[in-house]
């Protein structure tokens, strides 16, 4: 038997006290899109060269990968950039978008070394963390490309599990997605060069497993 | 010297020559199309990480007392990449040339060089592979009634660590000339090129004899990354558990087990595959079992194999006459695994449903 989302019943009320339809997106469907603000400091030449290659890799193939490892549907996750600045307030934006998770930051180019600094909105669906917004830094380098093409998936993973686990989704899928997010944080921490968030993603992980684990079927 | 024995060629062919050929029962072959990248590194990267891989297809064991034979293998590759470097292009290509295996990648540029990014994709396969399905099968009979519980091999689709390719690697061999033959393995002279179009003939030292526009030569496969890869020993490994070659998969999948750089996924897949060659051999495969569910207690592909493994000791026990207390404490163990995994199933997976029809069988035959 299907069961009804909160979210909905809240959105039913909202209609009724109201007598409006609100723009609220998500209350009981998939969340689908990463939003990717185009980062600042993108300057014609090799910024954009660089942001260019972090796009097409990090965002645009691993999702593809990542739909197809997980056997979801490829529509389940669609990436999206915006070209316009970032909202100043993105906990709205988040709320009023169909987003999982909306990223911004800033590109720094110093000679032929690109860094970018991004941070990373999860909104209500950073279950487990201390704050929906994850601070990411990396250096567009070889020797930090898997660590940077992790981190992303993991956060996609984490926050799609979440996503899961707010639509009552079967627990055995939720706890699929953790379980390959888990894999990921592993290989993080123990890294050359861990991201200072990973430890608390893994932890968070961790805590929703074994939450999920005893729950009764 | 490692050419005994070695009586396997790497075949480049046409696609439309490889669709039309037959497959027999025992031949294991693994693609590996030209990678993506600029100019020819794709290409030579592939070609480079093709000739690893076939260097260690062996056709029996040296010595071989007990007179093995692990039937054909081949590695092939196709000259035309990926039209996009996704896991269901790579299914698609191995159903076109009959392959049980694809290693598939791109090298692409990233940051101050170039990134080579690995897959394996192993699509479900018509036939040819019946080595490894015995062995992840358990047929429970009892009470006049049979119920058969089988589970697959540990995933289908991977990606390996990717690799940061050196940068002599990618100034050589970006240039469709960069693969040259050699009178000798190591020292001699240049005698051509490898071109496309070449046969493996045997392999010493690091370097593989080729045939190639009619001329003979060495290949020297150099060192692609600036960090030890599991890619060719995972491979390697799966290709040797496809052609039932236990004792040879065993020191690939421990190799990958022991590189400090090896995604936990793929660790835990290769503590799966030693586990299969353990079962294989009649060998108690708990070491492994219990190694990968340490590294993650959630995976039901984990908890389907444990379970499986405990059945089998059941039957085990059944067919050598064990007393019945004996037997019933391992059905209870079956029933407590599976209660405990049970949150890990989804609702339409038929592997619990098999396992709870076959210990319903067996209690019935043991009160």
């Amino acid at each position: 038997m299907r069961k009804i989302a909160l979210g909905t019943i809240v959105y039913v009320v909202a209609v009724a006290l109201a007598g409006f339809v609100p723009i609220v997106y998500g209350l009981d469907t998939p969340r689908r899109l990463i939003i990717v603000f185009k980062f600042s400091g993108i300057t014609p030449g090799s910024a954009e060269l660089a942001f260019g290659q972090f796009q097409t890799l990090l965002y645009d193939k691993q999702l593809i990968l990542l739909t197809e490892v997980l056997k979801i549907p490829q529509d389940r996750l669609e990436l999206r950039i915006i070209s316009t600045g970032a909202p100043t307030n993105l906990d709205d934006y988040w709320r009023q978008s169909d987003s999982l998770v909306v990223m911004v930051g800033s590109l720094f180019q110093a000679g032929d070394l690109a860094s970018v600094e991004v941070r990373a909105f999860l909104g209500d669906l950073k279950d487990g963390l201390a704050t929906p917004s994850l601070p990411l830094s990396f250096q567009v380098r070889t020797n930090e490309f898997r660590t940077t093409k992790d981190t992303y998936s993991l956060l996609t993973t984490f926050a799609l599990a979440m996503d899961a686990e707010r639509l009552h989704e079967p627990t055995s899928t939720v706890i699929r997605y953790l379980s390959y997010a888990e894999d990921l944080a592993l290989d993080l921490v123990k890294g050359p060069s861990p991201p200072p968030e990973a430890q608390a993603l893994l932890t968070a992980v961790r805590q929703h497993l074994a939450t999920l684990k005893r729950r009764p079927t | 010297m490692q050419t005994a024995n070695v009586l396997f060629s790497a075949f480049v062919l046409l696609l439309h020559c490889l669709s039309s050929a037959g497959q027999p029962n025992d031949l294991v072959r693994l693609l590996v199309p030209r990678f993506t990248g600029p100019a020819q590194l794709g290409q030579n990267v592939a070609t480079v990480l093709n000739l690893q891989v076939w260097q260690t297809l062996r056709r029996a064991p040296t010595p071989n007392p007990n007179g093995l034979n692990f039937g054909n293998g081949e590695v092939t590759w196709d000259d035309e990449a990926l039209s996009v470097s996704t896991y269901t292009a790579a299914e698609q290509r191995a159903a076109i040339t009959a392959s049980q295996l694809v290693l598939w990648g791109e090298a692409v540029p990233y940051g101050e060089g170039v990134i080579a990014r690995t897959f394996l994709s192993i699509p479900p396969a018509a036939g040819g592979l019946r080595r490894y399905t015995d062995i992840l099968t358990v047929d429970v009979g009892a009470i006049g009634r049979h119920v058969t519980v089988s589970i697959d091999i540990p995933a289908r689709r991977y990606e390996f660590a990717p690799v940061v390719l050196r940068r002599e690697v990618v100034d050589t061999y970006t240039s469709p000339a960069a693969l040259l033959l050699y009178s000798a393995p190591q020292g001699g002279s240049v005698v051509g090129q490898c071109g496309e179009y070449f046969t493996a003939l045997r392999h010493d030292s690091g370097a593989v004899l080729v045939s190639a526009a009619g001329r003979q030569g060495w290949v020297r496969l150099p060192e692609l990354a600036t960090q030890p890869s599991e890619v060719v020993d995972f491979v390697a490994g799966v290709l040797r558990v496809f052609r039932g070659d236990w004792g040879g998969a065993q020191p690939m999948f421990s190799a990958v087990i022991d590189n400090t750089h090896t995604p936990t996924s793929i660790k835990i897949d290769s503590y799966l595959y030693l586990a299969i060659c353990r079962m294989a051999t009649g060998l108690d495969p708990r070491g492994p079992l219990d190694k990968a569910r340490e590294l993650n207690p959630y995976s039901s592909r984990i908890a389907e194999y444990i379970i499986l493994d405990d059945l089998g000791r059941l039957m085990s026990l059944r067919r050598n006459g064990a007393p019945k207390p004996e037997q019933s404490a391992v059905l209870a163990q079956v029933d407590q695994d599976l209660s405990d995994a049970q949150v890990l199933f989804d609702e339409t997976d038929p592997f619990p449903r098999s396992v709870r029809e076959a210990t319903a069988l067996l209690r019935a035959s043991l009160s």
